[in-house]
């Protein structure tokens, strides 16, 4: 019945709460991200670490790889045993598991939390862990920068990059003779190409996410390719509530209200629009590359139709990309020697390809026999020649059509890649969803004053 | 009537009462010997298990609506503030008046349905059992499920299945949740048809109980099958539909599954209720302080609705 089910599901998340105070209290120290600064790490010690995002049983070959990996990681460090779990990051458990102190030592996670978990303190700092491991990949110092406090504290390991770009069906793009190689840079081109895609297919022309925060990341997205910003630079106060949004928001209204080139659905997370965009129901959305793998491996789009460019450009604004991507996150329960090993752990198996040709050709060999895709383009973690040089060694496994993403990947060089906004950035996302849900379905929305409630609200949360 | 029958004390009268005893003293060894120690130890799993399950739990959660805590550090007592959060929150009133307006059109169309179709059901004879399986079918549709199927239904396309039934009769295609005005009447709907089974076998229960003499005396005097329901039925199940009514209320108020399913809230905070700030305060902001307060305020302010409301049809029941 419903009142028990109710009641029951309240209780668990009461529950949930409150053991984990219980946990606090016991084991509560004065800062567990941080270890003591004077503490000897013996590095030769015994230690465990369990690890998650472990494939499931249902990606035999998968994980059969990932099982491979600990096994040559432990015979590499004969002091560290790992233990592999499929924990994955999950934003409903992920509190519950740090209360009950069931977090794995390594976790991935995006990018967007980063900002949030650090200023909670619910991820250990790992400066010292990386410099007693000694990372051997060469990673991009910018991203590094994105997951580091003022102070020098580092709170995460980057290990996969992207940055936004437009995502198009190639085949409806033939269809309304547009030319497939050549997808628009700029949104007065998107809108124009949307209006050619809906009268030449019926299709929807231009579709945007608007639920679960990823509307608002996606808004973001927006804004700063008009040139704006959603947050100031201490992350204390809104700036979107200015021309550049207006602009953005503008376009929307008129591809919506005037061009009716958006279709019906605005209620869209990654998932239900990706599907509707397999389907040959949607031209165009923004989105990371990412998203291929759904598309193409999960709904069976022909991956010859999978193209993405550039993210358009805004009026006069510089080109500009949002990035994004995966950390990898340390408890803050580990010891010392255990964040070592949890940092060496994310060297060897995240970021050895890029530095050891073996386990690039055994990843992508094991991602080609599992039906993954090998591999979607995406804006690197490590340095361009690293990247460059990994591609080079996977090339004869490659079998996404590289080529379908040629003009997003020249590009990287010409953009301003846009970090995600520092403080706050997915509880900022999800008040932003509404702004985007309210232009898409109130056809009078006062764009300005829609962006002033957004800003009132945002500026409350990034206050508290 | 024989006198036999008439002696026969009436169903649930009290037994004739034995003499009372002296009191005596209690001592220990009296109070073992009755069995006492076993009493104790019948009782403690239980309250070991609610004690530990659900009311520490309530009372922990009380504590944390005046603390803030990562759930890492000590949690830090912060006294009111969560609640003054909360309360300040330019969302909660929106989600307040959601909340209530999915309660009304919950007991507006919700609540009336399962005891029509009880009242109906009950009238049949050979075909009740068929009945009962047929309208108790939705409820073992696991709810994510049925809210995913509904979402279909609901598709905004012409194409969509409501969408292309409309446009039959010329009318749509609606936006049903993507649109402000219908997203709550929508969900309201699907949450009566998913729920709608378990309350009517309840009614179709305490139907069996109404004696039928009182319909045949009431057949007798000419009724008609609507005046049996007003004059017989209702007045007989009154406490089960109180009681029904206010499990409504309380399931009502704190509505989650569908509209996080249907629209996480969408569109522009049109289906956003209580339990989904609750949610987004715990969940997306890992704000566990302002996600306890309001929950201790719903708990406080249903608790309050269900005292008046046990007041107010105390002389009805």
């Amino acid at each position: 019945m419903r009142t028990a089910t109710k009641r029951s599901s309240a209780l668990a998340v009461l529950l949930a709460l409150t053991l984990g105070v219980a946990a606090c209290g016991d084991d509560g120290q004065d800062d567990p991200t941080r270890p003591a600064a004077d503490e000897e790490v013996d590095l030769d010690a015994d230690v465990t670490i369990t690890v998650g995002d472990l494939p499931p049983a249902a990606e035999p070959e998968e994980r059969e790889f990932f099982e491979g990996q600990v096994e040559a990681f432990m015979a590499a460090n004969p002091n560290i045993t790992v233990e592999a779990t499929e924990e994955l990051w999950d934003p409903q458990t992920f509190q519950a598991k740090i209360a009950a102190g069931d977090l794995p030592d390594v976790l991935a996670v995006p990018f967007t939390e980063a900002g949030s978990l650090a200023e909670r303190g619910q991820i250990a700092e790992l400066s010292q862990a990386m410099d007693l491991a000694g990372l051997t990949a060469d990673l991009d110092p910018d991203l590094v920068g994105l997951v580091s406090s003022e102070d020098g504290g580092v709170y995460a390991i980057p290990t996969a990059a992207q940055a936004l770009g437009l995502i198009y069906n190639r085949d409806l793009f033939v269809q309304a003779g547009l030319d497939p190689d050549d997808p628009p840079r700029t949104w007065d081109d998107v809108r124009a190409a949307a209006r050619q895609i809906t009268e030449a297919t019926g299709a929807t022309g231009f579709a945007t996410m608007t639920t679960e925060g990823q509307g608002g990341w996606m808004l973001a997205a927006g804004i700063y390719s008009f040139g704006g910003t959603v947050e100031n630079e201490d992350g204390t106060e809104a700036t979107f509530a200015d021309e550049p949004a207006a602009q953005y928001l503008d376009l929307l209204r008129a591809m919506r209200w005037e061009d009716q080139t958006m279709g019906s659905n605005f209620l869209y997370n990654a998932a239900g629009l990706v599907e509707d965009f397999s389907a040959g129901r949607v031209g165009m959305f923004v989105g990371f590359s990412g998203l291929y793998r759904p598309a193409v491996i999960r709904n069976e789009m022909p991956a010859e139709n999978f193209g993405m460019g550039p993210m358009p450009v805004g009026g006069d604004a510089d080109p500009t990309a949002l990035t994004g991507g995966v950390i990898q996150v340390v408890n803050p329960d580990a010891t010392p020697e255990e964040r070592v090993a949890a940092v060496k752990w994310i060297d060897f198996f995240y970021l050895g390809q890029f530095t050891d040709e073996a386990v690039a050709v055994a990843a992508a060999q094991a991602g080609a026999a599992a039906g993954q895709a090998v591999t979607v383009p995406e804006r690197p973690a490590v340095s361009q020649e690293a990247y460059d040089q990994y591609f080079e060694w996977i090339e004869p496994h490659l079998n996404v059509p590289v080529a379908n993403f040629e003009t997003y990947i020249q590009a990287f060089g010409e953009q301003t890649l846009q970090p995600e906004p520092a403080v706050k950035a997915q509880e900022v996302y999800s008040e932003l969803d509404v702004v985007v849900q309210q232009v898409l379905t109130e056809e009078g929305a006062d764009v300005d004053a829609v962006l002033d409630e957004a800003a009132t609200a945002v500026d409350r949360l990034l206050g508290r | 009537m024989t006198a036999t029958v008439s002696a026969a004390p009436p169903a649930g009268a009290a037994a004739p009462r034995a003499r009372p005893r002296p009191p005596r003293r209690g001592t220990l060894r009296t109070w073992v010997a009755r069995g006492g120690l076993t009493k104790i130890a019948f009782a403690l799993p239980l309250v070991f298990v609610f004690g530990y399950f659900a009311w520490w739990p309530i009372i922990d959660g009380v504590a944390m609506s005046m603390q803030r805590t990562n759930l890492v550090d000590p949690p830090e007592f912060v006294g009111w503030s969560n609640f003054s959060y909360v309360l300040s929150d330019p969302l909660l009133p929106k989600a307040i008046g959601n909340t209530l307006l999915f309660a009304v059109l919950a007991l507006l169309i919700g609540f009336p349905a399962p005891l029509l179709l009880a009242t109906f059901m009950a009238e049949l004879r050979g075909t009740r059992r068929l009945y009962s399986v047929l309208a108790y079918l939705p409820v073992i549709i696991p709810p994510v499920v049925a809210v995913l199927l509904w979402k279909f239904f609901y598709s905004p396309e012409p194409t969509g299945l409501f969408n292309t039934v409309l446009g039959w009769f010329g009318a749509g295609p609606f936006g049903w949740l993507n649109s402000a005005g219908t997203v709550l009447p929508a969900i309201v709907v699907e949450a009566t048809w998913a729920y709608f089974g378990s309350t009517t076998i309840i009614y179709l229960a305490a139907l069996t109980a109404v004696r039928r003499e009182l319909y045949e005396a009431a057949e007798i005097d000419g009724a008609g099958i609507l005046r049996r329901t007003w004059h017989v039925t209702l007045p007989q199940i009154r406490g089960v539909v109180l009681v029904m009514a206010l499990l409504q209320i309380i399931n009502t108020m704190q509505v989650f599954t569908e509209p996080f399913v249907f629209t996480g809230g969408g569109p522009n905070n049109a289906s956003t209720t209580i339990l989904l700030m609750i949610y987004d305060y715990a969940f997306i902001e890992g704000d566990y302080g302002a996600a306890t307060a309001l929950s201790v305020l719903l708990a406080l302010f249903l608790g309050v609705v269900s005292a008046v409301y046990f007041a107010a049809t105390r002389r009805l029941s």
